[in-house]
């Protein structure tokens, strides 16, 4: 009876099969306590390679771009960008992950697997070892995102209304930081 | 509106603060909102959730996508930082501490008092008031501090937005909830 494909085989299969994702995003921030102290939403979209809009409404307007080079992040209230080369930004959690190949995954985590079906994902760089990474696919895609830090706070980033390999023109990826703006370099 | 740089006072209109009697503030206060931190060309923003009681406080900040999360707890003694690696580090004095574990050198001490619209109490200065009788700017210890969107908030005037300026150093705040009483 064929073996039925492993958490790990699925993942390895989403890196193959899917090149561009969209769809919504519910981001719940939990203190070590278990206290949710933020609730944000907004839009996403995804395309290969290393290239992502995280785009959130609530409860603050933030844009967040990675280009494939850089990532920015422009804080619409604070009327500021923050910009850094992609590759030091490991630590974006979910965004990053979803946008990557499967080879550079397993070189920045070691990948295992919960009793309950869940990809365990522990950073191999010791700048970002102290972060517990938990994946849950459904239908082949990311669906929850779980980034726990040091002091025990939970980021869980749950993906809605997904639609698989939609149309993505690149140039969506191109970010300008509007007119009379401060653009940071990211410390 | 961008809280732009304060354009050079053609005539100062600016009173000095031993002349100028705040409004009242509370002792307790809890905000939300978002700050960014510049030095010179660097710099980060952040989630900010800040409880304040008397001298007690505690400052959490997240960054992008939750990363970069550091917690600054403090009283009248003495502070700790906590950052996202599960670090823990104490000092006496919240500028110091502050400064070794961010590289940014931030007034922590005078922020408390700022962020409502109040002045360093210890500290002269000048202050430059809006028609309503409200801080426009302060003044104080090298730094200024300019003041948009006052809201009354149960009777007391607090800022929606602060920014805090002197040479390269900058910090901006945007409230978006106030809750007196903490």
């Amino acid at each position: 009876e064929p073996d039925t494909p492993t958490p790990l085989d699925r993942l390895a299969a989403y890196f193959e099969s899917v090149e561009t994702l969209e769809g919504e995003f519910r981001q719940t921030t939990r203190d070590e306590a278990g206290t949710v102290v933020e609730e944000a939403a907004g839009s996403f979209v995804m395309a290969r390679p290393q290239r992502f809009i995280w785009d959130y409404d609530k409860p603050w307007e933030q844009l967040i771009v990675a280009d494939g080079e850089q990532l920015w992040v422009h804080d619409v209230a604070l009327e500021q960008v923050v910009v850094r080369p992609l590759d030091d930004a490991l630590g974006v959690g979910a965004a990053q992950l979803l946008s990557g190949d499967f080879a550079n995954l397993k070189d920045n985590f070691d990948l295992s697997v919960t009793d309950d079906g869940r990809i365990r994902m522990r950073p191999t760089d010791p700048a970002w070892n102290f972060q517990r990474v938990h994946l849950t696919l459904d239908h082949g895609v990311p669906a929850i995102i779980e980034v726990q830090d040091g002091m025990g706070q939970r980021v869980s980033v749950e993906l809605l209304a997904i639609e698989r390999n939609p149309d993505v023109d690149f140039e969506r990826f191109e970010f300008e930081p509007p007119e009379g703006v401060d653009v940071m370099q990211g410390a | 509106c961008a809280v732009r740089p304060p354009a050079p006072e053609v005539s100062d209109d600016s009173v000095r603060l031993a002349d100028w009697t705040p409004p009242a503030a509370p002792d307790a206060w809890q905000l939300n909102g978002r700050t960014s931190l510049q030095l010179g060309e660097q710099g980060a923003t952040a989630a900010l959730t800040w409880r304040q009681d008397q001298a007690a406080y505690r400052i959490d900040l997240r960054g992008a996508l939750g990363a970069g999360s550091l917690r600054i707890t403090g009283d009248a003694d003495g502070v700790t930082v906590r950052t996202a690696d599960g670090g823990r580090y104490r000092a006496e004095s919240p500028r110091e501490l502050v400064r070794a574990v961010t590289g940014y050198d931030l007034p922590v001490g005078f922020l408390r008092y700022w962020v409502t619209g109040q002045p360093v109490p210890w500290l002269e200065g000048r202050v430059t008031l809006d028609p309503a009788g409200r801080p426009g700017m302060i003044r104080q210890g090298g730094w200024r501090v300019s003041y948009e969107a006052f809201e009354s908030v149960d009777g007391f005037p607090l800022p929606g937005r602060v920014a805090v300026t002197r040479a390269e150093t900058s910090v901006r705040m945007v409230v978006r909830h106030w809750s007196p009483g903490g």
